[in-house]
């Protein structure tokens, strides 16, 4: 057994700390967020230094790469700003599925230019009647002449607007239920596809979301991605990785508000002590140390295993739902361990509370995680 | 033109309280990260980007343990072509003249135009390494470098000298050039790069490999012995303004009054 | 009677205070408290009559004078000062701890053999050596260093660290040194280059508010010159602020920057490198505002607050503002 990083993981860390301390901008996190603006300077820099897509093979624009390195870039770019790290994470969103299914002129056509920062990717798979349930979708995809005929609408959906592709969940038999969906590459200037934008968020406001619908949208028959009926079983094997960026993400989030908190309680003084003298201080950031350390153990843990080619939805959800709640429940920590300077936006803290939010939400919430897991220990009831 | 470049690795105090160990003669190294020393990132990037500009190759060079090799393969992704990690359990304790020394040796077998050095180091900060180690190797140097140009077997070196006034100088090559920080904009340390620093030469040589004896290294060879460590004796020190932010400040701005700075 | 070279540094035909620090510094260097014999060492160009005004300070001057000195250079010193050192065998050689000093040091020290005692802010002999206090770790920490033997030794002084004292009066005599035509011809002076003027000559300036690297980012200079402006003040930087090109070089203060003497400077967000002391002459009022209570501001300033530069300063503007009574 190992709890190490290799070297060259310690060198992937070192590099995404260093570039997240030059290109994060507070003042500008602060802007953007208000805003609700993408990051595009600094995601166009991220690519130019290779941390967006750096699992990607060398021939379409990767390092090869694997989960662990994307993990780690992932925590130190949250790290330093929730904001601007989730924006960085998610532009290349769903792309995964390309990488996993797609024929080589599939990868040739739209890995590149996600890797060189020429393009954002969206996975379009929730719809407005189906939120955790995926199992039937009411979005179509016709089959007609040499052509996909699609038509629905998606919801909640990260990037619309901005992408320049979609990863489109659709049932390609209607009748078969989750056996008959099929991926489908749809690109955003296709004729028929309007974007209507969710409103202001609560968090993760640097990225775009939004509702995106589908009347008559044609693609060429080659856009199918993968096996056609096998739609619904690639999105689980895609959840299974990108489950456990989401678990960095909040890791990453927890550990930027702790960060925060304790530089604050170290400097402030009450009653004549620094706040970091009071038992009731030093119980927070034990607790709080204690449940990052566990979350990185498991996030760690959970992308090494994908890495070694085993997928282990029940690891993976563990790691998303404990990660994610520690994000939740560090921030909020933090918030008070601050006090009034911890509702104040220019403190941070709120904002990563408001970030952290999400990642018990969006690739499953908290409850369908502990679904996996809870039906993965009891097994089938006789 | 080829370009050794010399790099270390040192504790990041700049923003830590430092303590003395219970040697008396060192900090507290425990919950202290490292980083490369500021001004051999400099140093780095205009070793790289001589080289990119007139091509030929850069060597990042390093006195230390398997941890310093930290610095090396930063050198490495950066865009330096090949790292050497000078490592023996002689050389642990060498004072600067010492360092110098391993270094003047293990140059010796490499071909080199220039030799590029941080004008400082942040832990003992002498300045000293640079200008010895070209003394040792008998060639011109120069220190504190803000600009470096080379063009035909000569360095044309800015460097900073008293009162804010700089001086333009010309170095024959080979020479050795010291460098300031702020003298270009050291480059991010890419994914790619990492990746292909996985693949370049990075060797490591002890006493024997560049001849050096043993005991002129280390403890044994070092010239200037540090006795202890302490913390800079207060007393001297400020008048430490006590209370909230609205006391603090109040009695400052009546202090600043009495001066006439109000 | 121990032997001690010190080096003259100048410039504009004025001689630095450093050279009257070290040959003050030198005379505690005697053996069990005895005597010594202090030598100057002037190098230059047209330097013969500022060597022969040093005679009351040094028993001997020795001057190297020659149009090849006429701007420092470190491999030249080195070989002229390595000579001297060879033909008067001194117990120890003093060189100032400046960016012209630490030039040629190092290299002398090799050519020498001598053991060099880096940046020395305290100095003295010992039975059997000599020992000397420096700075590390960017002044956090101090370091006593020593060294054995029966000279040979060299240490860089750094300038202000110690008293000047009175000439002791002595006569010195002077000694015109021979310069070698051909003198480490591998270097080469080009040309002296002064900074960019800035909108103010900061080294004039009554109050300052100097900023350092704790301001983080380029638009936090706002509440610093907001700050100034209340004040009447200039605003200066230390050497990482210029780095990042947030203000010209002319705004820097220190050792390879501008020197000032104001009446009242304000240091915001320096930890207070020598290199930045350096640059402040003078006796002003010193206030530190910094975060990290270890930080060697505090050590050299008269007043300080231990805290965040961003809750600090705007309140000190706002209060300022109350008790000049304006906005």
């Amino acid at each position: 057994m190992d709890f190490h990083l290799t070297k060259e993981q310690q060198d992937i860390q070192q590099a995404a700390r260093e570039f997240a301390a030059g290109e994060f901008d507070k003042e500008l996190a602060l802007e953007l967020d208000e805003k609700h603006e993408f990051p595009t300077d600094i995601w166009q820099k991220a690519c130019q230094e290779g941390f967006v897509g750096l699992h990607f093979p060398e021939e379409y624009g990767g390092a090869e790469y694997g989960v662990v390195e994307n993990v780690l870039v992932v925590e130190e770019f949250c790290r330093r700003d929730s904001g601007i790290g989730a924006a960085l994470m998610l532009a290349d969103f769903a792309s995964e599925n390309v990488l996993r299914f797609g024929t080589d002129e599939q990868k040739e056509k739209y890995l590149p230019p996600v890797a060189a920062g020429e393009a954002i990717s969206a996975g379009a798979i929730t719809e407005p009647d189906h939120g955790s349930d995926i199992t039937s979708m009411n979005t179509t995809a016709v089959r007609e002449g040499d052509e996909w005929v699609i038509n629905g609408v998606k919801t909640f959906i990260t990037n619309a607007g901005l992408c320049k592709y979609y990863v489109v969940i659709c049932q390609t038999d209607p009748e078969a239920g989750h056996r008959g969906q099929s991926m489908i590459l749809v690109d955003a200037d296709a004729e028929g596809i309007e974007v209507a934008d969710v409103g202001n968020k609560m968090g993760i406001r640097m990225t775009a979301t939004g509702e995106v619908s589908y009347k008559d949208v044609r693609v060429p028959a080659s856009n199918l991605l993968g096996t056609e009926g096998k739609g619904f079983y690639q999105i689980l094997e895609f959840f299974d990785e990108s489950r456990i960026e989401t678990a960095a993400q909040g890791l990453g989030t927890a550990q930027g508000a702790f960060d925060r908190a304790l530089e604050y309680v170290k400097g402030r003084e009450q009653f004549g002590k620094k706040i970091a003298q009071f038992q009731a201080t030093q119980h927070k950031i034990a607790d709080m140390a204690t449940k990052i350390e566990l979350a990185r153990l498991i996030t760690y843990k959970a992308a090494w295993n994908f890495d070694q080619g085993r997928i282990d939805p029940t690891l993976t959800s563990m790691a998303k739902f404990y990660a994610g709640r520690t994000a939740v429940e560090v921030a909020d920590e933090a918030i008070q361990m601050l006090g009034g300077y911890g509702y104040i936006t220019e403190f941070e803290v709120e904002r990563f509370y408001r970030d952290a939010k999400i990642c018990e939400i969006y690739e499953g919430t908290r409850e369908i995680q502990k679904h996996t897991i809870a039906n993965a220990i009891i097994g089938k009831l006789k | 033109m080829d370009i050794i470049v010399c790099v270390k690795r040192v504790p990041d105090v700049a923003e830590a309280e430092v303590d003395i160990d219970s040697s008396g003669r060192g900090i507290q190294l425990g919950t202290l990260g490292y980083v490369i020393n500021e001004w051999d990132n400099f140093a780095v990037e205009a070793a790289v980007s001589l080289v990119e500009e007139h091509g030929g190759k850069v060597t990042a060079i390093t006195v230390g343990g398997e941890d310093d090799e930290d610095v090396l393969r930063r050198a490495l992704a950066m865009g330096a072509d090949e790292a050497l990690c000078l490592t023996d359990p002689a050389f642990d304790g060498s004072d600067s003249f010492g360092i110098a020394n391993i270094l003047s040796k293990a140059i010796a077998d490499i071909p080199y135009d220039l030799v590029l050095t941080g004008a400082v180091s942040g832990d003992v900060g002498g300045g000293r390494v640079g200008p010895m180690l070209a003394a040792m190797a008998g060639i011109p140097h120069v220190c504190l470098a803000t600009e470096l140009s080379v063009d035909a077997g000569t360095a044309r070196v800015r460097h900073e000298v008293e009162g804010g006034l700089e001086r333009v100088v010309e170095l024959d090559l080979p020479a050795l050039v010291t460098v300031q920080t702020g003298m270009n904009e050291p480059r991010y340390v890419s994914v790619l790069g990492i990746r292909k620093a996985r693949r370049k030469p990075l060797t490591a040589a002890g006493a024997a490999e560049i001849g050096i004896a043993p005991d002129s290294v280390g403890p044994a060879g070092t010239r200037v012995t540090v006795e202890e460590m302490f913390l800079p004796p207060k007393g001297e020190a400020a008048e430490i303004l006590q209370g909230d932010d609205e006391d603090t400040v109040a009695a400052l701005v009546e202090r600043l009054r009495q001066q006439g700075g109000v | 009677m121990r032997k001690i070279l010190v080096l003259v540094e100048h410039s504009g035909g004025v001689v630095d205070d450093s050279a009257y620090e070290l040959a003050a510094a030198a005379r505690n260097l005697g053996e069990a408290g005895g005597d010594v014999s202090v030598g100057g060492v002037v190098l230059g160009n047209d330097v013969t009559d500022l060597a022969a005004g040093l005679g009351a300070w040094f028993e001997n001057v020795y001057v190297f004078d020659s149009p090849r000195l006429q701007v420092p250079d470190g491999v030249a010193g080195a070989e002229l000062l390595a000579g001297l050192i060879e033909q008067e065998q001194p117990f120890a050689t003093l060189i100032p701890h400046t960016n012209t000093g630490m030039d040629l040091a190092p290299a002398l020290a090799v050519r020498a053999g001598s053991p060099l005692f880096a940046d020395c802010i305290a100095l003295e002999t010992t039975p059997d050596g000599l020992s000397g206090v420096r700075t590390r770790y960017g002044g956090k920490v101090h370091a006593r260093i020593s060294a054995t033997g029966d000279g040979g030794f060299m240490a860089t002084m750094r300038p202000g660290s110690f008293d000047t004292g009175e000439a002791p009066g002595s006569d010195g005599a002077l000694h015109t040194m021979e310069v070698p035509g051909d003198l480490a011809p591998q270097r080469r002076f080009v040309e002296t280059v002064a900074p960019e003027p800035g909108a103010v000559d900061i080294s004039q300036a009554e109050v300052l508010v100097a900023v350092g690297r704790g301001i983080d980012e380029e638009e936090h200079l706002e509440i610093i010159r907001s700050l100034a402006d209340v004040m009447g003040a200039d605003i200066a930087c230390t050497r990482p602020v210029v780095d990042k090109g947030w203000l010209s070089k002319s705004y820097q203060i220190g050792t390879s920057g501008v020197s000032v003497k104001p009446k009242v400077y304000i240091a915001i967000g320096i930890s207070g490198s020598y290199q930045h002391i350096g640059g402040i002459k003078g006796a002003p009022y010193i206030a530190a505002i910094n975060k990290d209570p270890a930080a060697p501001i505090f050590g050299v300033a008269d007043v300080g607050i231990v805290g965040d530069l961003f809750d600090i300063v705007p309140l000190l503007e706002q209060q300022i503002r109350e008790v000049k009574g304006v906005g």
